[in-house]
């Protein structure tokens, strides 16, 4: 009966964190370069009273087993890498990546992180960085002041157009083996981590990498319809682990009345 | 006279104990850095068999401290700190010892120092963090616990870990102290601080209401037994005396 009862309640909890989860995706549905995470379930560990194939006497073995799971628990986020929609926005430094790949930002604290939130601008000094204030790497030159003109390629060629002449440059963009392994350190940057591979540098619209699309930023790639059925399937089945969790308690009570 | 009802008795005693405990630790779910308690059952020797076939145990409660990572909530008020991972803020108790803390929602006092909401120093290197109180530079903390006021480096929040952090006592309101001289705090390895993050309780409600569930019908059920027990002797008492 406890066994109900523990099994109920881990149930309930498992719900409450996909509930975190959606609701978290929710709140990000306008956020630029955002990824939907879905949280996984597993179940815990068998409690086996007897297993199958066990010596049944006279040379037979036992046919199934006897084993009782202990509920559910939480094991992954997993990151949803699908592309989300681009918008046209006209910004001069906004960028989407239309395909694979991440933009290369510099940290204050010299590490390398990777974002697919392409909302750049300048600062004075005419480096190209995120809206944080972290110069982003890859090969975008400096602004020289008086500059008309920028445009990026899709293949990440950049031409500064000033009075006096032409800059260019070249971007490049990074990708992953295993971007599910990146670890999400919160205003839109992803860092690598031992499960993620390193990062492979590369030209993009080239050997599978995405073309950058300038004048656009890509939009968050949560479905808010798919997020609603998610919540409403988490709200149902945390209210029917509340019912197993009364129907154990009634048990208990019936089974204590049995001595009037 | 009857073992068994010392034995019912224990477990009451002991169930009661624990739905104290579920009520405290619901009570405590909106203190930040709280840490929930756990109820500890071990077994007593309650008496021997007169034949020396064995011996009666009955249950004997105790408390544990649970320091499961709470939940972050940012707050928006850059003097509130969350710890992430097993470490403790390091203040200094009225008596001189350093105390230990999860609870960051920390102030600065009319002298500028920085100091928890009962007004005690937080240790940094030490010492308490001086800040300037006219200087309206804001202050900032970053995950290693590096503080600064505009761009002076003011110096570092101690944070501390300890290896067992079960044999800490606690002092009440959310402040715990190392009673044992073997277990020395340690630098932070592999905790950081959030600034304008609080931790909530680590309280899980659901599992709190299963074990409150839990708690009554064990309760009930000893309750059964004694009654049970109460009604053979009143039984064994009048029918043998001869008496109604």
């Amino acid at each position: 009966m406890l066994r109900a009862l523990y099994s109920a309640a881990s149930g309930m909890e498992s719900q409450q964190m996909n509930l975190d989860v959606i609701s978290n995706n929710l709140a990000n549905v306008n956020t630029t370069g955002f990824k939907m995470s879905k949280l996984e379930f597993q179940d815990t560990l068998y409690q086996t009273t007897h297993a199958a194939g066990s010596q049944a006497g006279a040379g037979n073995v036992l046919p199934t087993s006897l084993q009782v799971g202990q509920g559910s628990v939480p094991v992954a986020t997993e990151r949803i890498w699908t592309q989300g929609d681009l918008s046209q926005t006209g910004g001069t430094l906004d960028m989407a990546i239309q395909g694979t790949g991440f933009f290369q930002v510099q940290m204050p604290d010299g590490t390398l992180a990777y974002t697919r939130d392409g909302s750049f601008k300048t600062d004075a000094s005419g480096v190209v960085m995120t809206n944080d204030g972290y110069p982003v790497q890859g090969g975008f030159p400096t602004v020289p002041a008086g500059t008309t003109n920028i445009t990026i390629s899709p293949s990440g060629q950049v031409t500064y157009t000033t009075a006096g002449g032409t800059t260019t440059g070249q971007v490049q963009i990074v990708r992953f083996m295993n971007p599910g392994g990146l670890n999400a350190v919160g205003h839109n940057l992803y860092k690598e981590t031992g499960a993620s591979g390193t990062p492979e540098l590369g030209t993009p619209a080239a050997n599978g990498f995405g073309e950058i699309q300038q004048g656009a930023l890509e939009m968050s790639n949560v479905s808010v319809v798919q997020e609603m059925v998610n919540l409403i399937l988490a709200q149902r089945a945390y209210e029917v682990n509340s019912k197993a969790v009364q129907a154990a308690d009634e048990m208990m009570q019936q089974s204590n009345n049995i001595q009037r | 006279m009857d073992v068994s009802l010392y034995q019912s008795a224990a477990a009451m005693n002991a169930t009661e104990r624990w739905q104290d405990m579920v009520a405290e630790n619901l009570s405590m779910s909106s203190v930040p850095g709280a840490r929930q308690h756990e109820i500890s059952f071990s077994a007593v020797q309650a008496g021997l068999a007169g034949d020396g076939s064995g011996s009666f145990v009955m249950p004997q409660a105790s408390q544990l401290t649970n320091f499961q990572q709470g939940e972050l909530r940012a707050s928006g008020n850059s003097m509130d700190f969350a710890v992430q991972g097993p470490g403790f803020f390091a203040v200094q108790m009225p008596d001189g010892s350093p105390g230990y803390t999860r609870d960051g929602e920390f102030k600065l006092n009319s002298a500028g120092q920085l100091v928890t909401k009962k007004g005690y120093p937080v240790l940094s290197g030490g010492g308490s963090l001086q800040f300037d109180p006219n200087n309206p530079a804001a202050i900032n903390v970053n995950a290693d616990g590096e503080v600064s006021q505009g761009t002076d480096l003011k110096g570092k929040l101690e944070l501390v870990e300890f290896n067992q952090p079960g044999k800490l006592s606690e002092m009440g309101n959310g402040y715990f102290r190392s009673d044992d001289p073997n277990m020395l705090p340690l630098p932070a390895a592999t905790t950081q601080v959030e600034q304008g993050f609080t931790e909530a309780a680590n309280t899980s409600p659901t599992l709190e209401m299963a074990s409150m569930v839990t708690a009554m019908r064990m309760f009930e059920s000893n309750q059964k037994v004694m009654e049970m027990q109460s009604d053979r002797m009143s039984k064994t008492i009048t029918d043998l005396s001869g008496t109604s």
